[in-house]
């Protein structure tokens, strides 16, 4: 190889080479109009519950962070496993919104505790089944705020269900409209 | 409308959405609508253009909630994200939908209606920006203040969601073209020129739906192109010297 030929191609190699950086840096300095930061993950808001279960406050952001990915992820899960047939999943109780109320409101009720009686025949009572009115009675639960708030979560939850029964589409079914 | 086709695909998937562009394009839609408005003295046009641009934001707005919900599955939060999001939406559902409920007839609005217009929907969805909705936000609805035109900020909350690569083009060719049928909807129930100032506007929306894919700004393909290419042959150039010496040496030596 001739050393002008060398030459010049090492000076070509170079100018490329170094038109490749200097466009790099150019992109690094703009501003990531097109490119945005994709968000962080952070601790997440909880949903408000006085200390004496006497009253509760939903902010939206639980309700983005915490109620709508937990409805999602079970519909997700219940059409996965029957391959996306709504009225399986229904018939094998996995849309029961009863049981995805409690699975959305898991861990969320802070001092309170859970709505559900395990009697001792052996028969469970939801908060469906609970009434806070009278103490003497076997289905009592204390906090009706706490009843008040499983009941939110369930009508949610069955508006959500229906609209994935009715238009067969999972997509767009919103725990709460937006 | 025509459907994405699969080199147009690609070329999304390897880009960036440009969503200021996109934000600006449409911004001028609506523009371009007042403008046709204020010239037939048709103000039917502004309202209803803006309409379809709510519409728009609704259907973006569901669709960034649906994907939001896949991202941590109900254990964590989004730094900004979220709380943008939960803005957007809190002004979206307590001040831009309830004002076209229930509308007075645009032939008696009064000058205060349209300053409320401009206040509570136009300005916030569309035309502010961060500085100007500090100065003027004074909503006394309990929503939170604006942080510059609310559709780019939908536009760019999708984006963030991070599927640009498999679905953000699909997405958005189907709400331009929702709005492209909603507007052609609106057209069909006028004549004249107030019905062509809609089918433009209608028009416009589709061609954003069908070009959708030029607003992907392509990433840096052809630049790691130039960029390799350059440090190949400065390489071969290098070795190419090194070799040139090696076998120039001995003979240096002999003399």
């Amino acid at each position: 190889m001739q050393p002008v030929t060398v030459g010049l191609l090492a000076l070509a190699g170079y100018g490329l080479f170094s038109k490749g950086k200097r466009y790099d840096r150019t992109v690094r300095k703009r501003p990531a109009s097109t490119s945005p930061a994709r968000p962080t993950p952070e601790p997440k808001t909880p949903l408000s519950i006085a200390d004496d279960c006497s009253s509760w406050e939903m902010p939206d952001l639980w309700i983005l962070q915490t109620a709508e990915p937990r409805f999602r992820k079970l519909l997700n899960e219940a059409l996965e496993t029957t391959r996306g047939d709504i009225q399986l999943a229904k018939d094998e109780g996995l849309l029961d919104p009863v049981g995805l109320t409690y699975a959305v409101l898991y861990g969320e009720t802070g001092p309170c505790p859970e709505p559900m009686l395990h009697q001792p025949d052996g028969v469970t009572l939801s908060f469906r089944e609970l009434q806070s009115e009278i103490p003497q009675h076997p289905n009592y639960y204390p906090h009706p705020a706490v009843l008040g708030l499983f009941d939110t979560i369930y009508e949610a939850v069955e508006a959500a269900l229906s609209i994935v029964e009715h238009t067969g589409s999972p997509e767009r079914a919103l725990l709460f409209p937006v | 409308m025509g459907l994405v086709k699969q080199n147009q695909r690609d070329a999304v998937v390897r880009g960036e959405l440009d969503v200021g562009r996109l934000f600006v394009d449409t911004r001028q839609v609506y523009l371009d609508a007042k403008a046709t408005a204020a010239e037939l003295d048709e103000p039917v046009i502004v309202t209803e253009v803006m309409w379809a641009m709510l519409e728009l934001l609704g259907h973006i707005l569901v669709d960034i909630r649906v994907l939001r919900s896949q991202i941590t599955e109900g254990e964590l939060g989004l730094r900004g994200f979220d709380a943008d999001l939960v803005g957007l939406q809190q002004r979206f559902r307590n001040l831009y939908r309830p004002f076209f409920q229930d509308l007075k007839p645009i032939e008696t609005w009064t000058e205060e209606d349209w300053r409320d217009y401009e206040e509570y929907v136009e300005g916030p969805v569309l035309l502010w920006d961060l500085k100007t909705c500090q100065e003027r936000w004074g909503v006394p609805f309990g929503s939170p203040p604006c942080e510059g035109p609310d559709l780019q900020m939908a536009l760019s909350l999708l984006h963030q969601t991070g599927v640009a690569g498999e679905f953000e083009q699909e997405l958005l060719s189907s709400y331009y073209g929702f709005a492209d049928l909603t507007l052609r909807d609106i057209a069909s129930h006028w004549e004249g020129q107030t019905k062509a100032a809609f089918e433009a506007a209608a028009s416009a929306m589709g061609n954003v739906a069908d070009t959708i894919t030029d607003y992907a700004v392509q990433k840096s393909g052809a630049k790691s192109f130039a960029l390799g290419a350059g440090t190949a042959i400065a390489g071969l150039g290098l070795a190419g010297l090194y070799l040139f010496a090696i076998r120039k040496k001995p003979s240096t030596q002999g003399k």
